[in-house]
């Protein structure tokens, strides 16, 4: 059985509270285990339930997961009470699995406060270096000398993918490194201002990751509901 | 998306600004045809061009449209220096059109004494070999909920599934004894889903409709240059000589076309001045040395005058409605109303400081209704004329996001956070802080209170009135609580405020993981309009 069959959420805490208002609140953390040693990126929600009832739906928590932080907090609130109060709750969650990267390694403004536009270089055919499968592309990055230190701006072409909700990693290398993950959707997503230190070269990484589908695991058949 | 088709309109609604710390402000007003009756919602994206080289793309972002109102708003802000500055645009979009909605009779649960009100889980009817189905589309609504508080505070929501998350969206309706409420479209992001609250007094019946909507794929108009593209250029400052430090936010049409009030015609109207003996218009002009801001046209009529017979006590009660219009090329945000009603040569009564959130472009209406009642004793049958003198004052809004504040886990740490602001009444940036404090009851262990203050000090050399203050809670779940805000009635040309508000009694719980979102609104005259007419009661 490979790796990516054996990822699981383990419950390690949860709590729920009921204050004098009828706000119900409360949230629940859980271990991933048997993660890839690259990591993974997940998405979760919280389905509350009465009885065989669904009475609400928690937004969505995600994050990137690694065997060095491989936790995840998801939240659940709204007003609720009496005989509408949760007793048991569902985990559904989703992982997204890396499918690509492209690298690019922009130019950058000499001076403060000027900004530098790279493109694409070609090949000795005419192709498009900053390319991906599925026709997903980095269109365009745009470096600003911000007093010394890097803005970076990032036009991606989504592709096949515009209507995945795909995630997105960004990360600049320079003098240190910083990340950023967005979900997208739609032709083209903007990753703008990322901050890099200030450097003399700085590599520009972007990696894609897809979902799978949303999988939901009952959690908890009989919840402690506080009250404040 | 063969049955839809995009058009642009060039003329007035694609816009491009470049400010002096070179960030580009561009807009869009893209307008659909072929709207379906039932209208649409539309998700889409603007991107920018800097000849065939993509320079930035806007978040997508939804809205609904009607054949009365095509259009839709879209806009996206960027670095762009001198040397990026686009040239074009495109919009990218997608049409979620809606399907046969579901209507669903809902039962109301008893008020109860209980503080949070009773609570009601509605669900399809469960038989022996199947179950009914609320269906919508790909949507299917597995529960309702409804609360019965004591007051006002009934609440309605409901829980869906959806098959196809990110290629569906929804909209949810709810009646109850002629009282009503709904929801905006929203794009359904994953398979579960709970919609926004619906506040609405309950009475007998309860009757909720849920509309599904199904996406299209995604489409791309043609590339549009920016035509302006060369006025924008010419006021680009190039040299900072005012030191104004613009950035981020005003705000308005990031998502959405201008809302209406529903005391507003959006059509042109002609105001009729049938029945009007005399009247007469005046402009006040005041000098300032700065700027004329008073200069603004608005056409000021009374459209309905009608009085009942004396009463027992011999009072006379009137009813009248004042109708404005906006000639104006200003967009009036706010009206400040007083109207005097004059008899015999001297003031007998009033209806002042009335004061009325609008939204009026150039050519929009608005009407106020009052109603008077005029004492026996300063009413003289014999002379049954009255002179009514109105009294107007029109705004522009200026708002201001001012950015966000996770609160900290630890009591007593002040936290802080700057915003610089692209504003024309306040100094360019804005600082406000927050400290989480023990409750006043130290008794009370299981709440805190969280404080927030900030300043803004008015650079400019006009009045600025009704400046509010407004932070908003957001939980953990990006879900919004509560609000507060300070309140200022009037600033002086360059002078100052402070403004101090928080949040109290918060459950320790309700405070983990939270945020507090920032807000400015504030108004500035632009016109005022005097108004005399005389009318006569009939006695």
């Amino acid at each position: 059985m490979s790796k990516k069959e054996t990822i699981k959420f383990l419950l390690q805490e949860c709590e729920f509270t009921v204050d004098e208002d009828g706000y119900f609140s409360g949230s629940a953390h859980f271990q991933v285990t048997n993660l890839p040693d690259d990591g993974v990126v997940a998405q979760a929600y919280l389905k509350m339930q009465k009885q065989d009832s669904v009475v609400l739906v928690s937004n969505v928590s995600e994050g990137r997961l690694s065997e060095a932080d491989d936790t995840l907090y998801v939240g659940v609130a709204g007003m609720l009470d009496g005989n509408a109060t949760p007793d048991s709750f569902f985990l559904n969650y989703r992982i997204y699995r890396k499918i690509d990267s492209i690298e690019t390694t922009p130019s950058l403004p000499s001076s403060f406060g000027k900004q530098s536009l790279s493109v694409s270089p070609k090949g000795f055919l005419g192709g498009k270096k900053w390319k991906g499968g599925g026709n997903r592309e980095i269109s365009s990055v745009l470096v600003l000398n911000d007093e010394g230190d890097f803005s970076v701006s990032t036009n991606v072409k989504l592709g096949k993918t515009a209507t995945d909700n795909v995630g997105l990693f960004v990360e600049n290398v320079s003098d240190g490194m910083s990340d950023q993950f967005v979900l997208a959707r739609g032709e083209v997503v903007s990753i703008k201002n990322q901050y890099a230190a200030g450097a003399e070269t700085l590599q520009n990484r972007l990696m894609f990751y897809k979902p799978e589908k949303w999988v939901a695991v009952a959690i908890r058949e009989n919840i402690e509901v506080s009250r404040n | 998306m063969a049955e839809q088709s995009i058009e642009l309109v060039e003329n007035h609604g694609a816009s491009l600004e470049v400010s002096s710390d070179g960030y580009a402000y561009s807009t869009v007003e893209a307008e659909f045809s072929n709207i379906p009756e039932t209208g649409v919602a539309i998700e889409a994206q603007i991107i920018l061009f800097k000849e065939d080289t993509i320079v930035s793309a806007s978040d997508p972002a939804d809205c609904e449209v009607t054949s009365e109102s095509p259009t839709f708003w879209l806009s996206d802000t960027f670095f762009s220096g001198t040397g990026q500055v686009p040239d074009s645009y495109c919009v990218c979009f997608r049409v979620f059109k809606p399907e046969d909605p579901v209507s669903i009779s809902a039962p109301v649960p008893p008020e109860i004494s209980r503080q949070s009100g009773s609570f009601l889980i509605h669900e399809p009817k469960k038989g022996f070999l199947s179950k009914e189905k609320w269906n919508t589309g790909s949507i299917t609504i597995e529960s309702v909920i409804v609360k019965n508080a004591a007051g006002d505070d009934d609440e309605v929501f409901i829980n869906l599934f959806s098959k196809k998350p990110l290629d569906s969206g929804f909209r949810v309706q709810a009646e109850s004894s002629g009282n009503a409420d709904e929801t905006i479209f929203r794009l359904v992001d994953k398979p579960h889903l709970t919609s926004d609250y619906l506040r609405i007094h309950l009475q007998e019946d309860l009757n909720v409709t849920v509309t599904g909507y199904t996406a299209s794929g995604w489409s791309m108009s043609d590339k549009k240059p920016f035509l302006d593209i060369q006025n924008i250029e010419a006021v680009e400052p190039e040299v900072d000589d005012e030191g104004v430090a613009e950035e981020v936010v005003d705000s308005e049409p990031e998502s959405a076309a201008p809302t209406k009030t529903k005391k507003q015609k959006t059509k042109k109207s002609e105001i009729s001045n049938e029945g009007v003996n005399t009247s007469s218009g005046s402009w006040f002009e005041t000098k300032v040395t700065s700027e004329s801001y008073l200069t603004e046209q608005f056409r000021m009529a009374i459209t309905q005058f009608e009085n009942d017979g004396p009463d027992e006590d011999g009072d006379v009660g009137v009813d009248f409605t004042i109708e404005i219009e906006n000639e104006s090329s200003k967009e009036i945000s706010l009206v400040k109303w007083d109207l005097i009603v004059d008899h015999n040569g001297t003031s007998i009564d009033g209806n002042v400081n009335n004061s009325e959130e609008c939204l009026l472009d150039k050519g929009d209406t608005f009407e106020a209704s009052s109603y008077l009642r005029l004492s026996k004793a300063y009413v003289d049958p014999s002379k049954p004329q009255l002179e009514l003198k109105g009294y107007a004052k029109f705004y522009e809004r200026e708002f201001l996001k001012l950015g966000e504040i996770e609160i900290p886990e630890a009591l007593h740490e002040v936290v802080s956070t700057s915003s610089k602001v692209k504003t024309d009444f306040f100094n360019d940036e804005i600082t406000i802080s927050l400290v989480r404090l023990p409750d006043s009851d130290e008794s009370n262990v299981k709440e805190q209170e969280v404080y927030l203050k900030s300043s803004i000090s008015n650079k400019s050399d006009f009045y600025i009135e009704d400046i509010e203050f407004k932070c908003v809670f957001i939980d953990r779940t990006g879900s919004e609580g509560d609000e507060t805000f300070d309140y200022n009635h009037a600033l002086a040309p360059n002078s100052g405020a402070f403004f101090q508000t928080s949040f109290y009694s918060m459950p320790k719980s309700k405070l983990k993981g939270a945020k507090v979102e920032f807000f400015l609104k504030a108004y500035r005259l632009v016109g005022t309009k005097i108004f005399t007419d005389v009318k006569t009661l009939s006695l």
